[in-house]
This record gives C-alpha cells, structure tokens and sequence, in this order.
C-alpha cells in the first residue's frame, strides 16, 4: 500500500497526518506512535487474499494430492524392493526373486483393493497411474532374477523390463535389455552345433574330429558379433571337449570359463557343466569346486548344497558334506533325504533307520498336514509346494529303506500309499506333473510289483511308465539283490 | 542483494506464492494489519506480505514461524515420493533395458522441484525476525529460553534467505547431482 506523505498542508498541535488516507485527524484516532489512523487499521485487518494468485495454489494443492497419493505407492513399493534389492547385493538371488514375486502379488491384491474394492477379475478395474510405471518393471523383474538364478534354459524373449530402479541390481542384469537377441542367438547357435555334429559323424571319443568340431564352431563365432552367440559356441565346445577327454574335466573346464566372458550371468550354465565333466572323471573335489563357484554367485542355491554335500560323500570329504547339509535345518526333507541316501549307500542302515525315525516325527507330519491342507483347500502355497515336492524325494529314498530292510509292505505303503498318493493329488489340483519324478514313478512300481498290487501298477502306469532297468528288475531280466540295487548301486532307478 | 532475492526468488515462484498466502493468514489470524497485497514485489518482499509490525511477541513469533512451518510441511510432503523413488530406489533418467527416456524421472524431477521451491521459502523476512528479536524481551524468561534457538535459526535463514542462498544451494546440489549420475 503506498504511504502518501504530507507536502502540503501544516499539522496542529494534537492532530496527526494519516499516510493512508491522508487526512489529518485527531491523536487519539491513532494507536500509539502508529502513522495510520483506527480506520485505516481496521480496513488493513481486513484486506482480502490476493486472487491473482490463485491458479498458483489450485495447482500447488492438486501436485500435494498427486504427491500424496505418489508417496503412499512407493512407500507401499519400497516395503518389497528395500528387501528385495538387499538381498540381490548379498547374492541372494532365490531369496531376492521370491521377494518380488511376494512384493507384485501383495500390491496387485493393495491395487485392487484401493480401486475396485475387490477382485479386479469381476472386471473394469482401473489402473493406477503410479501402478502403471512400477508393476510392468516390478513383474519383469522377479520373471528376470528368476531367470538370472536359476531358469537359464529359457529366455522368455518377449518381456523387457519397463523401468530401470536401480543403478546397481541393473548391472548385474544387464542382459535383460539383450534377451531378444538372447533367444534367437541360443536357438541359431543350438541349430548349428547340431548341423556341426551330423557333419563330423564318428563313433567313440577316440575317432571324434575333435579340432575340425571345434574349428567349425569357433568360425562361426567368429562371424557373430553377438556375445551371446560366442558364449553359447564356448559352450557347445566345453561339451565337445567332455566327450572328447572324459577323464580330464580341467580340459573342458577352460571352455566353460571362457563362456562367461561373454555370459557372465550365465554362471548356473557353465559351472554345471564343468561339475558334470568332473563327475564323469570322478574327480569330486573338481565337482565341489565348480558348485562351490555357483555358491559364490548365488548363496540361496540349494541344490549346490545338495550337489557339494553328494560330491563331498562320494569323495570321502565328511567336513564338507556336513557343512554343506548344515545349510538346511535337520527336519528339511532335502537334508532328510540325502542324509538317508548316503546312509544306505555306506551300508549304515542303523543310521538311515535313524534319519527315518526323525523324519518320522517332523517331516512325515509336515507332510501330512500340508497334504490335509491342501484337500481342504483345494490349492496350495507356494512354500508348502516346495516343502511337499522335496518330502517325495524323500519318500523316495524311505521307500528304499525299507526294500533293503526286506519290508516290500512297509516300502509299498511309503511308495505308493504315501509319496504316489500326494503327488497325485498335487497334480490334480495343480495341473503339475513335476512331483511324478523318475525316481518316484520307478520305486512306487517296483513296490506295487513286489506286493503284486495290480491297481496299483495301473495306476503308477496311467501317470508314466518306470525306465528300462526298473522294468527288467521286475520282469526278472536283471536279478539283483535289494542291497546290491540300493547300497552298492550297481543299478540306478532312484 | 535485492536483485539476487527477487532473481532467485523468480525461480522459486510457486513457493514464494504459497508463502506469501500463508503469510497473509497468519497475518489475518494474529490481527495484524496488512499494508500491501501484493506478494511478488520486485525487492526483498517477493513472497512475503507488508505489515505492520506486530506488537506481541507471540504474534511476532507466530507470523515468523508458522508459515515457514507450514510451506515446509507442503513442500516436505511433494518432495518426499521423489526422494525416495530418486535416491533410496534409485530411478534413472533413462531405462538401463531399453534406454527410453523414464517417465516416472521426469516426475520425480517436477515433484522434486517443487518441493524444494517450496522449502527454500521457509524462512520470513529479515526485518520480521529482527522485530522478533526486540520483541522477545516481552517473553517470560523460560519461553525466552525455549524458543533462543528456534529465533536465531529463524534469524540466520532470513538474513541468508536475502541472497538467495537456498535458491543457490538447492542448485549447487542439483548440479553435483545430475553430474554425479
């Protein structure tokens, strides 16, 4: 407000001039020392919000609402991500993947809640906009870790993430951006080697083309400017060399390094491939090495536990198979099992009737429960899933137990009566025929066999059919002993 | 130093409004009376109100503290999504998958500028917290005591506030920012 001085007129004694109206009145119009008289004031303590401004605070006001709503969705989020990213930079991929996995379908059921106030499968669901930019990257993401730990077998081509969160986790899966080229390069390269193979036809190690194999598949890596097409030829070369020197791994093992130079995601691939190459030269501490390289990429891979626990007792290293197991807790069934595998296979039966009775009390029941609650239900989770599928690997080896002890009866009933029994269900429910393993298919007959149990054997046959050795056992072909089938592992059906 | 404040203020102009409002409430709240209306003045009044000096210290303190109080809550609250999406998930300029630009950036960096537009006009106007600081011998001594410290913040961030020191800071830490990326 401009104050108005006073130029021109002279002010009595007793009297003062206003500077806002610019009147000359009384003291006592004034408060105080106060150049502005009572009225003025009071207009002054009335002066309206500035209009003009407005627009400013109608939209400052609509960004506080967005924010809010923003900030509500990423604290949501970051409840999952924080975890999940924590566990990705400790190497924890499985546990990471299953975090993200557990982090999309609780903010889809959030979502739908929020929004439609309940199934958004009833239909005309909206999406939230902030939903829209974290779900396709949160999604992407578990499918991705998943595959980056452990479904390296196939690439699912046709998803890309859709938003890149984090500087660091992005590094270690930088292939994601590449995986169309991933794919294609992995059939091209498969087709090829297959093409490389009927050109060199041979019989036996000793007549194999080995270098004119390798040369033809190191020209066409040559051609590809693709890292994945080199990787995959290292690959297909490392199985070359296996075959070709069977009982040097070292030798296939160089390939299998220089495959991850071009694939260094592709971890689970190569150091599988060098274990396998030292299993078949039977020299485990290789074996264990190439697991134990797995372990440092990813500490959540169990079933390198498995393997350096199986390698470690095939190797006579005590230390390492227990501290291998002593990664699962003694009621696992994955420890229960491979505890009683290699009870049986030293011929300690004492001691694989003892891993039994303490399964007895907890895994068996476990079990049970699992499978009660999952009639009851008509579904399963996902970790009671797992836990069921590695309690019939379990079964599996029980079911032999019993065969050595010459309790066919006893075998039957944990064979088919139990671990069938819940895998047929499972699958019944779940569309899943992966609990119906070999080992599983090939015990249970052999059992129902034994106890000349002919619904049983048409039913084991209606879900698949047992392998070939398992076949001339029961027909007689191959004779051999319980023990010699189980302990001595002259034959393997299990 | 008034071409600095007004100059910076410009690009904080949306905070300066908001200030400016919330001022004029406080002001409506305590009684006090308003001179000019005008909230984007070309001098060191950008984004305040004139008044009249306010004769209690509780009013004194009220309007130095509560609109700065307030702005900084709006602009807390705006900023908080892009924090946490820029910094703690650590959100790209661009997908590292298929090197688009990120949308959810381009919000996060308008959301942020907003906040901070807002946060770098906490603080009231000099000559307020120097009326604050005459005014405070009004005070019985144990609030005296209690509020020494929020007075002389008040006081450091206005005189600072004059330069456009928040305004300069918020860019310094922009630009090592967008380097360090």
């Amino acid at each position: 407000m401009k104050e108005l001085e006073n130029t021109s007129q002279s002010v009595p004694k007793g009297k003062r001039f206003c500077t806002i109206c610019g009147e000359v009145k009384r003291v006592h119009y004034f408060e105080g020392d106060s150049t502005h008289c009572s009225a003025c004031c009071e207009k002054m303590l009335h002066t309206r919000l500035n209009a003009r401004y407005i627009p400013f605070v109608l939209v400052l006001l609509a960004v506080l609402a967005a924010s809010v709503f923003l900030s509500v969705q990423t604290v949501s989020f970051c409840r999952g991500f924080l975890p999940a990213r924590e566990a990705m930079r400790d190497k924890r991929l499985t546990d990471a993947n299953e975090l993200y996995a557990d982090m999309i379908s609780g903010a889809s059921e959030r979502n739908a809640r929020l929004l439609v106030g309940g199934n958004p499968d009833d239909g005309g669901s909206i999406p939230a906009p902030t939903w829209t930019f974290f779900e396709p990257g949160a999604r992407t993401w578990a499918r991705y870790l998943d595959t980056y730990a452990m479904v390296y077998s196939t690439y699912d081509a046709s998803s890309v993430a859709q938003s890149s969160l984090d500087a660091e986790t992005c590094a270690r899966v930088r292939m994601i951006a590449d995986l169309y080229k991933a794919k294609q390069a992995y059939e091209d390269t498969l087709a090829y080697a297959s093409e490389v193979e009927a050109a060199h036809p041979f019989e036996g190690a000793e007549n194999m083309p080995f270098d004119e194999i390798i040369g033809d598949l190191t020209a066409h890596a040559d051609k590809s400017g693709s890292r994945f097409v080199k990787g995959y030829i290292e690959y297909y070369k490392g199985m070359a060399a296996k075959f070709y020197k069977a009982d040097d791994p070292s030798f296939s093992a160089a390939y299998f390094e220089n495959m991850l130079r071009y694939l260094p995601n592709d971890f689970m691939t190569a150091y599988t491939a060098e274990a396998d190459a030292a299993i078949q030269a039977q020299d485990y501490d290789a074996a264990i090495g190439a697991y134990e390289k797995i372990l440092e990429k990813n500490r959540n891979e169990t079933d390198a536990y498995l393997s350096v626990a199986e390698m470690a007792f095939l190797g006579g290293n005590d230390e390492k198979r227990t501290a291998a197991l002593a990664h699962f807790d003694e009621d696992d069934p994955q420890r229960l099992r491979m505890e009683m595998r290699f009870a049986l296979r030293s011929g300690k039966l004492d001691e694989a009737v003892n891993v039994r009775e303490r399964a007895a009390r907890t895994a068996d029941v476990k079990a049970e429960e699992i499978f009660n609650k999952m009639l009851a239900d008509q579904a399963i989770d996902t970790d009671n899933r797992t836990v069921l599928l590695n309690y019939l690997s379990y079964a599996v080896e029980n079911a032999a137990l019993a065969l050595v002890q010459g309790d066919a009866k006893t075998a039957f009933t944990i064979a088919y009566g139990g671990a069938f029994n819940y895998a047929y269900y499972y699958a019944y429910l779940t569309n899943d025929s992966g609990a119906f393993s070999k080992p599983l298919i090939n015990i249970a007959t052999l059992c129902a066999s034994l106890v000349k149990d002919q619904d049983a054997l048409k039913a084991i046959r209606e879900i698949g059919a047992c392998d070939a050795t398992t076949q001339d056992l029961i027909d007689g072909k191959l004779k051999m002993t319980m023990r010699e089938l189980f302990v001595e592992r002259k034959a393997e059906i299990i | 130093m008034t071409q600095f404040f007004w100059i910076f203020g410009c690009l904080t102009v949306c905070g300066a409004v908001l200030r400016a409002y919330f001022e004029h409430l406080t002001l409506k709240l305590c009684r006090v009376p308003v001179e000019d209306r005008t909230y984007l003045q070309r001098n060191e009044l950008f984004g305040h109100v004139e008044h009249k000096p306010a004769q209690s210290f509780a009013k004194n303190f009220c309007i130095c503290f509560l609109p700065g109080l307030l702005v900084c809550l709006i602009g807390a609250l705006i900023a908080l999504p892009a924090v946490l999406q820029l910094f703690v998930m650590g959100v790209m300029p661009r997908n590292i998958a298929d090197g688009r630009v990120s949308v959810m950036f381009i919000v996060c960096a308008v959301l942020l500028y907003f906040g901070v537009s807002l946060l770098c006009h906490a603080f009231p106007t000099y000559e307020d917290t120097l009326y604050l600081w005459e005014n405070r011998k009004q005070a019985h001594p144990a609030v005296r005591i209690l509020l020494f410290i929020p007075i002389v913040c008040l006081r450091a961030g206005a005189f600072l506030a004059r330069f456009g020191f928040w305004q300069i800071a918020a860019a310094a830490a922009a630009v090592v920012w967008i380097i360090r990326m």
